[in-house]
């Protein structure tokens, strides 16, 4: 995330980290560092949101899906992502999409655990293999799976509701071919999802270029 | 509280459906299942499993205990789980012992389980 963070000029995070840089950071609550952790961060994020296009560079929302499985984390089920897969599959269905279709991924990264944790519920990577994937540049801009590319909440920053929102604004940019030196080369479907509580409510959405 | 509860084995009161028989740690008043209002305190025995913990390096304003906070989720064998402060030496799969004693009490580590 922080070097994607350093291709957008309004980033909180941009100066660039390594894997001993995270590691020997401090601890917050084990196994995190500080640096797996979001920074609280000011910003703001607004969408205009229309029945019909009311202009060419409008993006469609074809699917939404959310689910709520739990408040109070000793509530989880074992499966702790689980609201994301529910949440995923309604909005999948909706679009008439499936995860093999997605060219962009804005997913909640308020956490490096949160994640991977999504990522491999929903199905963008399989069973414990989130980070290997990442090391490897699935979730890079040239990669199967370009993810976050404005720094997400780890490095763009999180401001609250409107972090997640970044989440779907960039995915707007890349929709519309408008993120500049980010810019994915035709992203076509994009995924976006955000969570609150302790994985406890989530939402996702398809997004597309107007079809 | 009945005099089977007298003995020095820890219990936890829990809140348990009449209707259905579920079990909740977080008192709601009405089933979170069936949606019953008929609701009781039911006291289960306070063995239970360690399903996750972590190490707290931060400790929230006033706090007067020093970090780390070593906080667990416990389990019970009902499969309710609760959140409850635990000593250092513990991994997820240890067996402890908690206690509570009322529903609005917060759980309270007794030891490893056996009893020692």
């Amino acid at each position: 995330m922080r070097g994607h963070a350093a291709a957008h000029p309004g980033a909180h995070l941009r100066d660039p980290i390594d894997v001993e840089q995270v590691l020997a950071s401090r601890p917050i609550a084990s196994p995190l560092k500080l640096l797996d952790c979001s920074p609280i961060s000011d910003g703001a994020a607004a969408f205009v949101v229309s029945r019909t296009a009311i202009s060419d560079r409008c993006i469609a929302i074809t699917g939404w899906g959310e689910a709520h499985t739990h408040q109070h984390l000793s509530c989880a089920p074992d499966d702790v992502a689980l609201g994301a897969r529910h949440s995923a599959k309604l909005a999948f269905g909706r679009a008439q999409r499936n995860a093999g279709d997605v060219g962009y991924l804005g997913i909640y990264d308020s956490f490096t655990a949160t994640l991977a944790l999504l990522l491999e519920a929903v199905g963008f990577a399989a069973p414990g293999r989130a980070g290997c994937d990442a090391a490897d540049g699935r979730f890079s801009r040239d990669g199967r799976f370009p993810l976050n590319l404005h720094g997400g909440l780890l490095s763009y920053g999180h401001c609250g509701v409107a972090g997640g929102m970044a989440l779907a604004a960039e995915a707007v940019a890349q929709l519309r071919g408008e993120a500049g030196q980010r810019q994915v080369q035709s992203p076509g479907v994009a995924f976006v999802h955000t969570d609150g509580g302790v994985l406890s409510a989530h939402v996702s959405l398809i997004l597309e270029a107007a079809r | 509280v009945t005099s089977s509860m007298m003995d020095d084995v820890p219990w936890v009161i829990l809140e348990q459906c009449a209707e259905c028989g579920r079990n909740a740690a977080l008192p709601r008043g009405f089933c979170a299942v069936c949606g019953s209002p008929k609701v009781i305190s039911h006291a289960v025995r306070g063995r239970c499993t360690i399903w996750s913990i972590t190490h707290l390096h931060c400790s929230p304003k006033g706090d007067a205990h020093a970090p780390p906070h070593i906080i667990a989720l416990a389990r019970l064998d009902s499969g309710i789980a609760m959140m409850v402060r635990v000593p250092s030496g513990l991994a997820i799969g240890d067996q402890i012992n908690i206690e509570r004693t009322g529903l609005l009490t917060a759980p309270r580590f007794i030891g490893p389980h056996p009893l020692v």
